[in-house]
């Protein structure tokens, strides 16, 4: 049975070309838009949920301002100050980290040496799978230095749980910070924890921080880490720390203090202009390719005013017409949509899989897009389904006698 | 209805500029076309005949007059309504064919339909049915129209006119395109279609196609009459 569907798809193959080329506008447009949107929203959860995996309420403070470097360093003195004078905190971990290369610890051949305390538990909810976060130490280097670090770490390690932790001597060979191997007892290995703005968590190895102090003969922090006790209290202990530091620093304001939430707030307000500028390319695309449709639509009443009398001798309406032309414009769209949303797909699950690095936080599923992405179909529908609508419309005005008769 | 003719003009009158330039193609024209009637208009290029045609088919309005198609006024300022009516009522046959070259035969015989809005219940001739009407092999339904001759063409456009069962089939110089043995064809086809009872309205100014028709008239510069 003849529709208007058949009609419409007839006069699209007819015109390949000009129909080829609105589709491969809306193809590229939904795919570059999908891939820009896959990776906005790819890159925002993949912060959020860094974020989310660390405890909650915590601030850190490290030196420096972002402007100057520090005058003052970051010592265990103010990490004390901070527990004894600051109010609504729960947990107080200073934090040394040295950079340390492990060749013989099994797979790990890469890990952080973190000088600190068991606060740090509580602060990114570290979780205990054997042992336990005692990092207690009795002042002596000759002993062996206790470690809590990831369980994950010795996966392929020959000893098993319940050995790495039942008081067996790990000798640690060239630590960089010793000129000696030191001996490590393990203590506690951890759950995984993921990670968190690009580091590892799950590659720290924690050692009491005074052992650390007396290794690299330093007292200078790297962090301190704070957990306030309650989330509506953060912004007061933030200020807290800051007026504190300020008075131990001299005055001088050469550190900063920064929150779980103003980081939030930092990263997706950068997260934000860079939606502003990819909206603004993707309105310019979603333009152009309006503009295809408008242009091929309009070529098409041109050219094809003899059907349109022919249609409005044998009783189309206007309205009759108007659809015809509507729809081959709006099927001409929704096929490049569809193709684009394919092919952006593609392009974004073949990236995630074989380029890595930033290209391994895209989501290649459209319908993980969230409504953004949605709207941005809808949009570009709609500005196509408009732009076709002046030719439609010129084609509806046509009457019989005049479009036959101008052949 | 019943009673009422295929198409009624009453003192039409059609005009065409304004002012110095105002041309009256239509001058106070009076025809009754009556149901199962085969009439012929004949007369010259720019005699009017094709506006007059034109008015039949609901395609343009009278500036003057009534025009009843099967009893319906036909509305001057209504498009829809116009259209819709020429849809129900109205076969058109051109003399170009105007065949649609991207639908198949079939395709086209069935593309009034696409636009029919209702014919109260009423059950329309299939596709086979009206390429038997006219004389064309059934083979040709799934052909294009590039791929059969005029004569072909012709009576394809023939069974697309007559698809909605119109009360009144218009041709506007339906041999007008075509050699002399197609045209015997085509006025073949028009005279089994008048044995059956259609109502037809053929423009020509060939006088021996009009020789097939029951009634002639003859228009010239805008005026109608009979021709003995």
């Amino acid at each position: 049975m003849t529709s208007r569907a058949s009609i419409a798809l007839r006069a699209m193959w007819r015109q390949k070309t000009r129909t080829g080329f609105v589709i491969a506008t809306y193809a590229a447009t939904v795919a570059v838009t999908l891939l820009l949107t896959s990776a906005i929203v790819g890159e925002e959860n993949y912060f959020l949920n860094e974020v989310s995996t660390v405890g909650a309420n915590w601030i850190y403070v490290y030196p420096g301002n972002g402007n100057s470097a520090p005058i003052y360093p970051l010592t265990e003195r103010a990490a004390g100050d901070i527990a004894r004078n600051v109010s609504h905190i729960s947990a107080v971990a200073p934090v040394m980290a040295v950079g340390l290369s492990v060749p013989s610890w099994g797979t790990a051949t890469s890990e952080d040496i973190v000088g600190t305390n068991s606060s740090v538990q509580e602060i990114f909810s570290y979780k205990v799978v054997a042992g336990n976060f005692n990092l207690g130490w009795n002042g002596n280097l000759s002993s062996p230095l206790p470690v809590v670090m990831a369980y994950s770490e010795w996966t392929d390690h020959s000893l098993s749980v319940g050995q790495l932790v039942s008081g067996n001597v790990v000798s640690l060979a060239g630590t960089g910070i010793s000129t000696k191997p030191v001996n490590m007892i393990i203590m506690g290995l951890l759950a995984p924890r993921g990670s968190l703005g690009g580091t590892n968590l799950d590659t720290l190895v924690f050692v009491p921080i005074q052992a650390l102090e007396n290794l690299t003969n330093s007292l200078s922090l790297t962090y301190i880490f704070v957990s306030a006790s309650n989330s509506n209290y953060v912004n007061q202990v933030s200020n807290d720390i800051t007026n504190l530091m300020v008075n131990l620093h001299k005055g001088y304001y050469d550190f900063s203090v920064t929150s779980e939430v103003s980081l939030v707030n930092l990263v997706q307000s950068e997260l934000n202009q860079f939606t502003s500028i990819i909206t603004l390319v993707e309105m310019t695309l979603l333009l152009l390719s309006a503009m295809s449709v408008f242009v091929v639509m309009t070529m098409a009443v041109k050219d094809r005013r003899r059907e349109i009398g022919v249609m409005r001798a044998i009783g189309g309406r206007r309205v009759d017409i108007m659809a015809q032309f509507l729809l081959e414009a709006s099927l001409m769209s929704v096929s490049g949509m569809v193709i684009g949303v394919g092919l952006g797909t593609w392009v974004a699950t073949y990236l995630k899989a074989n380029a890595g690095g930033f290209y391994s936080n895209l989501l290649p599923n459209p319908l993980e897009l969230g409504s953004y992405f949605a709207e941005l179909l809808g949009i570009l529908f709609l500005i196509g389904f408009l732009f076709s609508m002046v030719p439609a419309y010129q084609a509806s005005r046509l009457e019989a006698v005049e479009a036959l008769r101008n052949l | 209805m019943d009673d009422a003719p295929a198409a009624l003009l009453e003192d039409v009158t059609k005009e065409y500029g304004e002012g110095p330039s105002r041309v009256e193609a239509l001058k106070h024209v009076n025809l009754t076309v009556r149901r199962g009637e085969f009439l012929a208009v004949i007369g010259a290029s720019g005699s009017g005949k094709s506006t007059l045609l034109h008015m039949l088919g609901c395609m343009d309005v009278a500036t003057h007059g009534k025009v009843e198609i099967d009893g319906h006024p036909v509305p001057k300022r209504n498009d829809s309504e116009r259209t819709r009516l020429r849809g129900e009522k109205i076969g058109f046959v051109f003399q170009s064919f105007y065949l649609l070259s991207d639908l198949t035969i079939r395709e086209n015989i069935e593309l009034p339909r696409v636009f029919l809005r209702r014919k109260n219940g009423q059950e329309l001739p299939t596709a086979e049915k009206l390429v038997d009407m006219v004389k064309l092999p059934r083979r040709l339904l799934n052909r294009r129209p590039t791929q059969i001759s005029g004569g072909e063409a012709q009576r394809v456009a023939i069974a697309r006119a007559l698809a909605n069962d119109p009360s009144i089939l218009l041709c506007d110089e339906p041999t007008g395109n075509l050699d002399t043995a197609n045209s015997k064809v085509i006025m073949d086809v028009f005279d089994n279609l008048s044995k059956d009872g259609a109502t037809i309205v053929v423009v020509t100014h060939n006088p021996a196609i009009a020789d097939h028709a029951m009634r002639r008239v003859s228009m010239k510069d805008g005026l109608l009459s009979d021709v003995p």
